[in-house]
């Protein structure tokens, strides 16, 4: 169902708040709040909770849920009350409701969401027995396995799991990592300075975070980009894809102990961050994505540069593929790890691992921002969800991804890279006095969405009195973890490591 | 020439002579590193590629990245650790060698931290290990490990 009638079938009570092109946000009283997201999930089909967010200083938490079918977002709030409103009404629907809220630490103490605590079990460590949850222990079962040096070689992520005859019955994680509570510490802050440290959240994904936080403020406040900037964004989201994508075959070769494949993507990831930092300067790739466009123009020489250097890797990528494909060792081995589609949607994931199951959704083609809807690409697509389809697909994108580039490359559009009211220059020129850029926000909340290789990465900002006092970086990583837990039941304990590796779970964007 | 000749002759008799285990012994006790990173998967990536491409770092054993069960000697950690990341790391050493090499480095979420508070909380927390380098910076460039990690 398409938003426009949605919007003219809302109750009485609601009223809407904000309307951009695939975006609305509706406010709805706390009493209708249930009957209204059942209305439209199951009436209108949206069908992807995307994410929670929850404002302190206002009482109100929204939801934000998206459409298989047009790809269009609508961003439900209310008031907070506990009385009415509680999670184990929508974890019906929403298999990730409970991942997503964790990620708040004041949903914890107070009484919003029931039962939440025992969500996050404390496990003593290396202590295997004690680790895994057997509800009911049974005879047959012969021993409980902690899978040690495999799965944590970064000590990351502890998956501990119960088996009877090397196939598994049960399955619990523990995440390791400190958490950071990056969210918090960026609240209050001159938006400059968020940007540069939402660079370091996760290594490869850095533009295509900081990209998104751009687009949020941008899309919300009717910010034009000259085409230029958006070229130049469209670069760095591509090569950040191209970074996924090979970091997901090495982590796969790696388990499958194919080491001369782990050596060249080592080698191809080395290569092509070798472009990417003499456009930059530097591997987070600082300084270089603002509001209204992008710092630093194409250095002299880089384009060149680039093309030779990725039409090598190109072919080199391309012949590996064929050598995969016309093994029917590779076939058989990960002929494991099967995904149904419904499941993926009920939990939320998104990206690389819905298409790989039969779903035809890239949000590039149907959402499409910037030059994509002016770029000939294809969106490769696997029927049936094994680790193999995962595998071929991440090859298929990635040649895509590369023919993005050569276009744009060739295409690139001439003229500023800057909006004129946002460059810094400019700004000291007309004698202005504050350089904030926030000054220029309107008030009120954005959200955006955009799909990188191995998950979806939402933003949420809140701006009040040209100041912003909410951030929160979230992605379907933990939802997938959780996911896991039904996915691993009767897969061999050998292959546990390969089907963990080909969800592609981020382990710093678990918890930020 | 006679006297150029003499010493390649020995040599290669000598090397007929060893045995496959002993070249191991001498593999084993030559300087190379065999690093294990704990914290963050995706530096540990860009580590592992750094240390197959680059000339910068040269005594690197690129098999042992496929056998976790062989003895590690360079203990990279990466950011705030937890507790149980702690605990992992007191495991690992045991495993270790004796002469071995530790490498601290942290990216902090926030401005003005000041650095040398930040080291001796370091210290006194993984009291268990001899750190030999702590770096502790906004951000933290690939050239810069390597730099750290040669002086080691």
């Amino acid at each position: 169902v398409k938003l426009d009638y949605v919007l003219a079938n809302i109750p009485e009570q609601a009223e809407v708040l904000i309307r951009t092109d695939k975006q609305a946000h509706i406010r709805v009283q706390d009493k209708q709040f249930l009957d209204f997201i059942n209305y439209i999930h199951q009436h209108c089909e949206y069908n992807i909770l995307l994410d929670v967010s929850v404002y302190d200083e206002d009482d109100e938490i929204s939801f934000w849920l998206l459409s298989l079918r047009t790809h269009e977002i609508i961003g439900v709030v209310t008031q907070r009350n506990p009385r009415i409103v509680n999670i184990s009404d929508l974890s019906y629907y929403f298999h990730n409701i409970k991942s997503l809220a964790f990620q708040f630490n004041e949903f914890t103490q107070s009484d919003f969401f029931k039962g939440i605590e025992n969500y996050r079990k404390p496990v003593e460590s290396f202590t295997p027995r004690k680790s895994v949850l057997v509800t009911e222990v049974d005879e047959r079962i012969q021993d409980i396995i902690r899978i040690n040096n495999h799965f944590n070689r970064f000590g990351d992520i502890d998956l501990s799991v119960v088996s009877k005859d090397d196939i598994t019955l049960e399955l619990d994680f523990q995440i390791n990592g400190k958490k950071l509570h990056v969210n918090e510490k960026l609240k209050h802050r001159p938006i400059e300075e968020i940007l540069n440290q939402v660079h370091k959240i996760d290594g490869f994904n850095a533009p295509t975070i900081v990209i998104n936080l751009c687009m949020a403020l941008e899309k919300f406040n009717e910010i034009e980009i000259p085409d230029k900037a958006q070229a130049i964004r469209m670069i760095f989201l591509e090569f950040s894809k191209i970074l996924e994508t090979i970091e997901f075959i090495s982590s796969i070769s790696y388990s499958t102990q194919a080491s001369s494949l782990y050596h060249s993507c080592l080698i191809w990831i080395q290569n092509i961050e070798r472009v990417m930092a003499f456009y930059s300067g530097n591997i987070f790739h600082l300084g270089i994505f603002t509001i209204g466009g992008v710092q630093r123009d194409v250095p002299a020489g880089w384009m060149n540069f680039c093309y030779n250097h990725l039409k090598e890797i190109q072919n080199e990528i391309k012949d590996e593929m064929k050598n995969i494909l016309a093994d029917s060792l590779w076939k058989d081995r990960l002929n494991i790890g099967k995904t149904a589609p419904r499941d993926l949607v009920e939990w939320g994931i998104g990206s690389s691992l819905l298409r790989a199951s039969g779903i035809n959704s890239d949000l590039r083609k149907r959402q499409s921002y910037y030059f994509y809807d002016e770029v000939i690409f294809n969106v490769p697509i696997a029927l049936e969800g094994t680790v193999y389809d995962r595998l071929i697909l991440a090859f298929m994108e990635c040649d895509q991804s590369f023919e993005i580039i050569f276009q744009v490359l060739d295409n690139l559009p001439t003229g500023k890279i800057i909006n004129d009211e946002y460059n810094l220059s400019n700004r000291i020129d007309r004698g202005e006095s504050d350089f904030g850029i926030e000054r220029y926000f309107k008030d009120g909340t954005s959200f955006h969405s955009i799909e990188s290789f191995a998950n979806l990465i939402h933003t949420t900002v809140t701006v009040k009195d040209h100041k912003v006092t909410n951030i929160k970086i979230n992605s379907d990583s933990l939802s997938k973890l959780n996911y896991l837990k039904e996915l691993s039941r009767e897969v061999r304990i050998r292959d546990l490591a390969l089907v963990y590796r080909s969800l592609n779970i981020k382990s710093n964007l678990l918890e930020i | 020439l006679s006297k150029d000749v003499r010493p390649k002759a020995e040599t290669k008799t000598q090397d007929k002579s060893v045995g496959f285990i002993d070249k191991i012994k001498q593999w084993s006790q030559t300087k190379s590193f065999n690093p294990i990173v704990i914290g963050s998967p995706s530096w540990s990536l860009r580590l592992h590629a750094l240390f197959v491409t680059s000339p910068l770092v040269d005594y690197f054993d690129h098999m042992a990245l496929f056998d976790d069960y062989s003895e590690k000697n360079l203990l990279i950690l990466i950011g705030p650790l937890s507790e149980i990341q702690k605990e992992k790391c007191l495991k690992i050493k045991e495993t270790m060698q004796k002469s071995y090499k530790t490498l601290y480095i942290e990216m902090p979420f926030e401005l003005g931290v000041n650095v040398e508070e930040r080291s001796k909380e370091v210290i006194e927390e993984l009291s268990f290990l001899n750190i030999d380098q702590i770096l502790i910076e906004s951000f933290i460039s690939l050239d810069k490990m390597a730099d750290v990690i040669r002086k080691l």
